[in-house]
């Protein structure tokens, strides 16, 4: 009776714990929607109310209306998805040179590529800066994708998926004639769909969350992704609160949507692709 | 039989090169050939705004490490380094052992948890602004409710750094819990179970055999947590700009500054490649350090 | 003045614009960092100009605010990108003109005979070595905000406006109050910028110009902002916010406006946008003052960047068009701006709008002692330095010479270096 009753009252301590930082975790997104449903001027008092004295949508209007919102989401949109693509294709091939191809410097190039995981972003930021300055890139989509179609990282990982999957299909396919791009192809690839989910969410979500190159790559407001759209919007000396907190609904709601879907997947991709080496 | 090997191999070597060409020109171009030219660049004058440029020997370097701005990013980022890895690897963990309970909800939890990893520092970083506005936002208007006046969190130069921190802490919780977590999972039952039997407290059995068994857990969140601290920028730039009175001025936000808003291309090639060394030298000793203790 | 030039440009401008007649409009890329009410009434001017001129399209792009549209500009044209043309703000023409990449104005005009109706101070704004680079649009000082009614409230008269340091500090006690007595003062007396990045430093060489004090010595060749007189200035500022606590370092948002700040030192720019806001009796008045009357002048000049000869044809009518004296005239009266042109000043309609608006008489009588930031190409980073230093003293409520000496001996190093 007497440990029933502790593990009860442990149990209730826990759940009151966990509770209280729920609560924490999950004030500021709620805080952010019920802002963006009040007036402009309801925010300025010094009487906090938690839901809004009568529920508007003007922040939303007045988001979309005063900058090219939609156009922001649409170049992020179209940036992340051309770096993911592109990604896939290079890390998969490169993954599969390293894994199962025998080449002279193979473990040399593999051993730089490992070791220029660990330059930080922001070491390479000048240089690149001027590199697309000099082929005429800067403001363009190219500008904004160019340095990110292919990475270290990528490849890392898709050599370790590789390394880890059985060769006894690929050896029956090079057997029947095929050639080694055939069996990538037709054998290793459709066997790769989980890696390529990984390696795809997680590279789809950097671009989509990357800050610093879209932020000195573009110039022109119609160029700005939306990271750097609501950065730049929460310059001005008076923010519009409820505007800017409807502009943050409106950026992360697709991604926090998309995420409640396909937890396991974004878990997966964003905790352990990098755990897993 | 010989001839036919070479062959093949020749073939291998040839799809080899095919297969990894795209990544390795991409690699060469945005990775390698910019480390590099970044070294050059820090030792030279260049200004983004005029083509000249003239070699300053290691002057980039001596003028950084007199600069009072620089000094104050460096001793701002170790601070923030030390603020968020600690705490945030506590609460992780502290997050973690809980859920680790046969609890109802827990997927819950997890997913709240979570959240902030999934949005974009930006939007977060923005939404904590107003929540942190001095005279209207949530949190002093939560604290005046019970009597206290709140700072101006991101306009005292006391708070403002702390601030930053309390976000970033937020924001990662839930990455580093989901690995604990995952470490925790591993770790079989029937340890404990021995454990109870020898009449282990639960704080006994939390040092003796949680934390030693999560050592590879612990020490890969370590590294990352203080490499993405080393590298903090973008709360920087939407909370604080680096003020007030350079409280927040950390160095990934200072080699901006002096790059894009103040032009000095060289003199900022000089802070990345500090940054480099800094990332390298400390990423090899944590990774030595949780190697020798977790083999 | 050599005419070269401009025949070389008419030429190519007759050369291009025959070979384009057939084609579309020239399209003209503006950016603008202007937002709220300017916004909306320097939009409206440039459709007016878009209706008018069929030949040329003006494209408007707000690029955040001047901060950051200084940065992305800077970009643009390190990148050979630049916009046709963009407002810039009153201290950035030393800067732009580095860069090379501006047509100075005389490509296409005699400027001495052109310019000749605008006022001397508009034009010292947009002159580097002695050319002029870019041409003034608005034109702006600072100068005392206050309510009226608050003034009576607690027995000041609302017709004497504080005139010295002295006063203000008085007056912004009486101002200061904990109306519900819970502890938390409800009301502060005084308030402007004191935030390095929102541009304080702007305000901050006003109040240091007044109490004699400067920011380079004489022939610019060291900084100079750590005299006793720059040392009394930041004590000023951070006896207000400390020890008298009537000045709100992190001030509520629009708390002019909303009534919870009685007196507030702000751009005559915002006259206008003010005036709709409040639902008080405003009054303005001359900056208070302490050993010498200064003002500080702010405003904005539209700058044409290097592209083609048509171009910058295009753009060339586009920027006269947005100072003309009719536009100048409109822009002054809608927003509070001072007339750039002497016929306008001197125009029926804006003299009638004074004779509405006595309050604003205040301002055109503070230009004679109005003084612009220096024109120097490391201002950039002596202001940067001096609002850093400003905020250290005043935010950390710390002794500001050692401050002000270490942030001399930084802005030098920056100041050899741009020699």
């Amino acid at each position: 009776m007497d440990a029933r009753w502790l593990a009860k009252i442990k149990r209730g301590v826990i759940y009151l714990i966990l509770c209280a930082m729920l609560i924490v975790m999950v004030l500021p997104f709620a805080w952010m929607v019920l802002s963006s449903l009040k007036e402009e001027d309801e925010v300025f008092t010094y009487e906090m109310s938690w839901l809004p004295a009568k529920v508007t949508f003007s922040g939303y209007v007045r988001a979309l209306n005063e900058q090219p919102f939609l156009r922001y989401g649409l170049n992020s949109v179209l940036v992340s998805t051309i770096i993911t693509m592109a990604q896939l294709f290079s890390s998969v091939l490169a993954g599969y040179a390293f894994a199962r191809l025998k080449f002279p410097g193979r473990n040399l190039v593999f051993f730089i590529y490992i070791s220029a995981m660990m330059i930080p972003q922001q070491a390479l930021i000048i240089p690149s800066f001027m590199l697309i300055r000099r082929f005429g890139l800067v403001d363009t989509y190219a500008g904004l994708t160019l340095p990110f179609l292919a990475g270290p990282f990528g490849a890392f990982l898709m050599r370790s998926f590789f390394l880890s999957t059985p060769t006894s299909l690929e050896e029956a396919a090079v057997l029947d004639g095929c050639s080694r791009l055939q069996v990538l192809a037709k054998v290793v690839i459709p066997l790769s769909k989980p890696a390529l989910a990984t390696l795809g969410l997680f590279t789809f979500m950097q671009a989509w969350n990357d800050f610093m190159w879209p932020l000195i790559i573009t110039n022109s407001v119609n160029m700005r992704t939306l990271q750097v759209g609501l950065a730049l919007m929460k310059t001005d000396i008076y923010p519009d609160w409820p505007m800017m907190m409807a502009a943050t609904v409106l950026a992360t709601l697709p991604i926090i949507g998309a995420f409640l879907l396909a937890q396991k997947q974004f878990i997966e991709s964003l905790a352990f692709s990098a755990v897993k080496y | 039989m010989r001839a036919k090997r070479s062959n093949l191999g020749n073939e291998q070597t040839r799809t080899a090169l095919l297969a990894l060409l795209p990544s390795f020109v991409i690699f060469c171009v945005f990775t390698l050939y910019p480390v590099f030219h970044s070294l050059y660049l820090s030792f030279f004058n260049v200004s983004l705004i005029s083509s000249s440029r003239s070699f300053v020997g290691w002057n980039n370097y001596a003028a950084l490490i007199k600069n009072p701005t620089f000094q104050k990013a460096v001793l701002n980022t170790v601070i923030y380094t030390l603020g968020v890895v600690p705490v945030g690897i506590m609460l992780s963990l502290f997050a973690a052992v809980l859920l680790n309970n046969k609890l109802k909800f827990r997927g819950l939890f997890r997913t709240a948890f979570f959240t902030p990893v999934v949005t974009s520092m930006v939007a977060v970083a923005i939404v904590w602004s107003w929540m942190l506005e001095p005279n209207y936002g949530l949190i002093n208007s939560l604290l005046s409710k019970i009597g206290i006046a709140g700072p101006g969190w991101l306009t005292d130069p006391k708070w403002a750094l702390p601030s930053v921190i309390l976000l970033s802490i937020w924001k990662n919780l839930g990455y580093n819990m989901v690995i604990f977590l995952a470490g925790l999972q591993d770790i079989p039952r029937d340890i404990y179970e021995s454990a109870d039997i020898d009449g282990a407290t639960p704080v006994q059995r939390f040092i003796y055999i949680t934390l030693p068994l999560l050592r590879g857990p612990l020490g890969f969140a370590a590294i990352v947590s203080v490499i993405k601290s080393m590298q903090v920028f973008g709360q920087i730039y939407v909370m604080t700009g680096g003020g007030p009175a350079n409280s927040t001025m950390v160095i990934v936000y200072y080699l901006y500054q002096q790059a894009f808003e103040f032009y000095r291309l060289g003199y900022a090639s000089a802070v990345a490649w500090v940054l480099f060394a800094a990332i390298f030298v400390l990423t090899l000793l944590q990774n030595r350090l949780f190697r020798a203790e977790g083999a | 003045m050599s005419r070269r030039p401009l025949i070389l440009v008419l030429i190519l401008v007759l050369a291009f614009g025959l070979s384009a007649t057939a084609g579309a409009a020239t399209t003209i890329h503006y950016w603008h960092y202007l937002s709220g009410d300017y916004a909306e009434i320097h939009e409206a001017m440039v459709e007016e100009f878009n209706a008018l001129h069929p030949d040329i399209q003006v494209e408007l792009l707000y690029t955040g605010n001047q901060f950051v549209t200084r940065d992305k500009l800077i970009a643009a044209v390190a990148a050979g990108q630049p916009p046709h043309v963009c407002l810039v703000d009153q201290f950035w023409p030393p800067l732009m003109v580095a860069t090379g990449a501006l047509v100075p104005l005389k490509n296409f005009v005699d400027t001495d005979s052109y310019f000749a109706d605008f006022n001397q101070i508009s034009l010292d704004t947009v002159t580097v070595e002695g050319e002029i680079w870019t041409m003034p649009f608005s034109l702006s000082n600072q100068i005392l905000f206050y309510n009226k009614d608050k003034f009576r409230e607690v027995g000041l008269d609302p017709e004497k406006p504080p005139a010295t340091w002295e006063e203000l500090l008085e007056y912004a006690k009486l101002l200061t109050r904990d109306l519900d007595g819970d502890g938390r003062i409800d009301e502060w007396g005084v308030n402007f910028t004191t935030r390095a990045n929102m541009g304080a430093v702007y305000t901050f060489i006003t109040f240091l110009w007044q109490a004699g004090g400067r920011i380079y010595n004489e022939d610019f060749s060291a900084a100079a902002f750590n005299d006793e007189a720059a040392v009394e200035t930041v004590q000023f500022w951070r006896d207000l916010a400390h020890r008298h606590k009537v000045l709100n370092l992190s001030p509520p948002q629009e708390g002019f406006e909303t009534g919870r700040i009685a007196m507030q030192i702000a751009s005559t720019s915002s006259i206008e946008a003010t005036k709709r806001k409040v639902n008080f009796d405003l009054g303005i008045a001359p900056l208070p003052s302490y050993r010498q009357k200064v003002t500080g002048v702010g405003g904005s000049s539209l700058a044409i960047f290097k592209t083609t000869p048509q171009e910058e044809a295009a753009a060339w009518t586009f920027v006269q068009w947005m100072s003309s004296p009719e536009n100048n005239l409109k822009w002054s009266t809608l927003t509070g701006y001072t007339p750039l042109r002497k016929s306008v000043l001197a125009s029926p309609e804006y003299q009638s709008y004074l004779a509405e608006n006595p309050a604003v008489q205040v301002v055109i009588e503070q230009f004679q002692y109005a003084r612009a930031r220096p024109n120097e190409v490391s201002y950039a980073d002596v202001s940067r330095i001096l609002g850093v230093a400003v905020e250290e003293a005043v935010f950390g409520n710390l002794d500001p010479k050692p401050i002000l000496d270490n942030a001399v001996a930084e802005a030098n190093t920056y100041i050899e270096m741009s020699k």
